[in-house]
């Protein structure tokens, strides 16, 4: 029974100790760190929460859908689901680039559908705390403020991170191009 | 119970077990068969006892010492008294640690001194005992010998009484249960089985009254509704369903006779609860409108007539009436008119009096309204999935066939040598053959249970309308996918209406016009050709095209009545707001049931046909797939790009001559084929492809029909037919105009569905 009792002080002193320890929980959770997945357009760098993200993809043939926008290149079969591609040079006005081997579709979640994007390269996952995360600048980008969600600066590189459920909110309806 | 929180309850279902192998021990409470190893066994268990609680320590720490002590007194035999002692010690204990998980389940302290393990602490163990009510004075314990656990090494050792050990089980259910989505979509279900079982019962019973079966059904599902419906909290319908039961117990017992009046009542119960548990389902809980007056119904059927003698069904003359009750008005039942060796279902309602009614349901064919009503048995096991599952399931099958037969086409293998690998993917192949088989199967229904409800419509139909009616079904056992039944029950309803209101004549009309006095309507399901094929027809009046064309002229639906041929006419009653009925009634004359037949068989991608005779009936026809996951394409090459046509839309394919081809107005291009003269649309142009051919004789024609022309469109080059999974786009190109979905093809691309009448829209626009 000795021994008993003093493992009832045993979980209490661990109750104690604990503690501070849930305490510095709830400081992290101020300072909650997000993961973005980075990649490159026209040469900047842009970033997406990994939480939106379902998968990369290497390209596959893409068949296209006429009548569409001049920026949405088709549609995929990615494991029997039929999932739009938008190029996402050409949805943020910026040119053209043919299609090499560094060049990926992100599937990812935005404006309520699934939606693979065609990106130039990706290039990593980065791991930034909430405070690291700066508001975008009001003025002086090339792509329109109000998709972009925020910046992060890493080693001199100021990564863009995009709002991509600004991107693909009003898109549904807008008129076809042709 | 301070000192119960942070209990893991993992520990404590872990120390239950191990006192309910301790308990194990003691077989039927027989005490004399304990033995010296018995005894250093629950010591074992003991030992492996770990908790933070230490009332309970303290309670194994007796126990231990009780065992020691019966193991120094020489042999389990003279130690009868104390092993007593200690049996009751552990089964309290294990009471302890029940109530103890429950505490911690349900996480309710208010209620703790409610413990059937009542603990007086000496002074010197106050502390293990802090929440524990010390209170004895109130306790019913005469008879249970008091326990005292002598304290001999200052430890914390109660004094305990073992009440309440019976009951210790389910003292604690609490009254109010709270419903959670999960428990009330189960008895939704549940209950909507119930009530078609019970209503199928029902209309066995009007025609054969002493079909004990039926009526035993009945009562089961009713009481099974009013037990699920009270532990739930839905007392309206718990009531309901319970006067309904004591109702159907005088039945079963022979003081009431079942009768129309009776069968009425029960099914109008029927239809209560069903509109109960549909407002259940919305989270209301308030009874329905005429909730009162049926209950007080029921109620009075009970209660105010109580010795109705049971009538035997006799082979007596048809239309025995028997004269009503006090009522007046109630139709009595006449079993007579049970054909038994009809080979059909029918029900035949005679109502042309409102005191005699007959009503018969005779299928011999196979009794579909319940098949556990049949005398066999057959007890096949199910179980529950949502569709949804089952759709993906069905989704993910055919993506694997697809798969596969890109993998058995693969060039690869086609050259390889190796016999083997070859062998092994063929066999792969038939296999996820089989898959597919029995993924569709699992989704397919038979037309039992929409039957089931259409005889009970029929039945309401006839009596609202006065008409005297056979209802005849064929094909119940057809089987069919389950998702095409949700949408087609709404046609068949509007059909079936139809055909009794204005289809069928009145009993004075029909005996004028040499008919039989009963009017008989006929539905049947069958399958051809990998379509399933629904009749509904009656041997009414039929359709009479002058009044349509008038209505239509008058309504302004057309303009001129000429050059249009008996089945354009006809299907000037798909028209929305189109009703030649003179007059509105409840059960159709608004013009909207048509309009809704058609559209929920073009949404099957379904045809329906007319055919109809003055005076002698109609027949409406409806065609559809059998399933809605497989549809057969035509798949055909524009430019680069392929595309896939619904076979279904499809009336015929040709290569044109450059001789046929005319220019009207210098813009349309037309084709003469097989006599007649059909408007040219380009697909490459709808589309916008620039390296489709654009010279029509080098191409294909596919003529397509779009209910009101027929028109051709030009591709070039039809590549094959094959069967597709249709999918829907999501997002940005959802809303493609001619595009209606996509689908992925045997090469593992994606191929688009071509939406032929918004394709046709589009390309007149060009």
């Amino acid at each position: 029974m000795s021994a008993e009792n003093e493992m009832t002080a045993n979980c209490i002193n661990n109750d104690e100790a604990q503690a501070p320890f849930d305490g510095e929980e709830k400081k992290q959770a101020e300072t909650e760190r997000f993961k973005f997945i980075t990649f490159l357009l026209n040469g900047e760098h842009y970033a997406i929460d990994i939480t939106s993200v379902y998968e990369i993809v290497i390209m596959p043939e893409i068949t296209p859908v006429p009548n569409t926008p001049f920026y949405i290149m088709g549609v995929i079969n990615l494991r029997g689901n039929i999932i739009q591609i938008v190029d996402m040079r050409l949805k943020l006005s910026m040119p053209f680039k043919k299609y090499d081997d560094k060049t990926c579709i992100v599937v990812i979640k935005a404006g309520g559908s699934t939606v693979g994007i065609v990106v130039d390269r990706v290039m990593e996952v980065i791991s930034e705390s909430a405070d690291k995360i700066e508001e975008p600048p009001a003025f002086g980008l090339k792509v329109d403020t109000g998709y972009i969600k925020g910046i992060v600066k890493i080693g001199g590189t100021i990564k863009f991170i995009l709002n991509f459920d600004a991107v693909f909110k009003d898109c549904g309806s807008e008129n076809p191009d042709e | 119970m301070e000192e119960f929180n942070g209990r893991d309850e993992s520990v404590l279902s872990r120390n239950l077990s191990l006192f309910d192998n301790i308990v194990g021990l003691f077989k039927d409470d027989d005490l004399s068969h304990i033995s010296d190893s018995n005894l250093y066994e629950i010591k074992f268990y003991l030992s492996s006892v770990k908790s933070e609680d230490e009332v309970l320590m303290a309670l194994v720490e007796s126990i231990k010492e009780k065992i020691d002590a019966i193991l120094k007194m020489n042999g389990v035999s003279s130690a009868g008294k104390e092993i007593a002692t200690m049996h009751r010690l552990i089964f309290s204990t294990k009471m302890y640690i029940e109530t103890s998980v429950e505490s911690e389940t349900k996480e309710n302290a208010e209620e703790e001194a409610d413990y059937p393990v009542e603990f007086q602490h000496t002074s010197s163990c106050e502390q293990a005992g802090g929440g524990m009510n010390a209170d004895l004075s109130g306790e019913d314990n005469s008879a249970i010998e008091t326990l005292s656990v002598e304290n001999e090494c200052e430890k914390a050792t109660p004094v305990f009484h073992p009440v309440n050990v019976a009951s210790g089980k389910n003292f604690r259910k609490s009254e109010s249960v709270t419903i959670d989505a999960e428990m009330l979509n189960e008895f939704v279900v549940d209950s909507v089985e119930n009530i078609n079982e019970s209503e199928s019962a029902l209309l066995i019973l009007e025609s054969d009254p002493s079909n004990i079966k039926a009526i035993d059904s009945v009562f089961r599902a009713f009481h099974t509704i009013k037990g699920s419906s009270a532990y739930l909290g839905f007392n309206y319908m718990s009531d309901l369903a319970h006067h309904a039961e004591s109702l159907l117990a005088k039945i079963k017992e022979g003081k009431i006779a079942i009768n129309g009046y009776y069968s009425d009542l029960l099914l109008n119960s029927v239809d209560m609860i069903k509109k109960m548990i549909e407002n259940a389902q919305n989270g209301l809980l308030s009874a329905p409108d005429e909730y009162e007056e049926i209950l007080n119904l029921l109620i009075n059927s009970c209660d105010a007539r109580p010795a109705q003698p049971l009538k035997k069904p006799q082979a007596a003359p048809a239309d025995v009436n028997k004269p009503a009750a006090e009522t007046g008005s109630v139709p009595t039942f006449n079993a007579a008119g049970v054909k038994q060796a009809s080979t059909k279902a029918a029900i035949s309602v005679k109502a042309d009096s409102p005191e005699l009614e007959t009503i018969k349901i005779t299928d011999n064919e196979n009794r579909h309204l319940n098949p556990s009503l049949k005398s066999g048995q057959e007890n096949d096991s199910t179980i529950r999935v949502k569709t949804d599952k089952v759709d993906r399931l069905i989704d993910a099958v055919g993506e694997l066939v697809i798969l596969n037969s890109m993998i058995f086409q693969d060039p690869v293998l086609k050259t390889s040598k190796n016999y083997e690998l070859y062998k092994k993917i063929t066999q792969a192949v038939k296999m996820v053959r089989e898959l597919q088989d029995i993924s569709m199967s699992m989704r397919m229904i038979q037309f039992k249970g929409l039957f089931q409800k259409m005889t009970r419509l029929v039945r309401d139909t006839a009596k609202k309308s006065n008409k005297n009616i056979e209802f005849l079904t064929y094909g119940s056992e057809s089987e069919v996918d389950r998702n095409l039944v949700d949408i087609i029950d709404s046609a068949l309803i509007h059909l079936l209406r139809n055909s009794i209101d204005h289809g069928i004549e009145s009993p004075q009309e029909r005996l004028q016009a040499g008919k039989p006095e009963k009017g008989t309507v006929k539905l049947s399901a069958f399958h051809e050709g990998g379509n399933v094929v629904i009749e509904v027809a009656d041997d009414g009046a039929g359709l009479n095209a002058e009044k349509i064309l008038s209505k239509a002229l008058s309504k302004g639906i057309i303009k001129t009545s000429s050059g249009l041929g008996e089945s354009e006419i006809f299907n000037l009653i798909f028209t929305p707001g189109f009703s030649t009925a003179d007059t509105v009634t409840d059960i159709s004359g608004r013009g909207v049931g048509m309009d809704v037949v058609k559209t929920s068989i073009e949404k099957l991608k379904g045809r329906i046909e007319i055919s109809s005779h003055k005076g002698r009936g109609s027949k409406f026809t409806l065609k559809m797939p059998l399933t809605l996951a497989l549809t057969d394409g035509m798949l055909v090459r524009v430019g680069e790009h392929k595309f896939i046509i619904p076979v279904l839309n499809v009336q015929l394919t040709f290569q044109a001559e450059a001789s046929k081809i005319s220019k009207f107005e210098a813009r349309q291009e037309m084709v003469t084929h097989q006599g007649r003269t059909l408007p040219i649309f380009k697909l490459g142009e709808i589309f916008n492809i620039t390296d489709a051919v654009s010279d029509i004789s080098k191409g294909m024609v596919i003529v397509v029909n779009d209910g009101k022309a027929m028109s051709g469109f030009l591709v070039d080059e039809i590549i094959g037919q094959q069967q597709i999974v249709a999918k829907s786009l999501d997002g940005e190109i959802k809303n493609v105009a001619g595009i209606s979905g996509g689908t992925i093809l045997s090469n593992g691309r994606v191929g688009l569905i071509i939406d032929v009448l918004e394709a046709l829209k589009l390309a007149r626009k060009k």
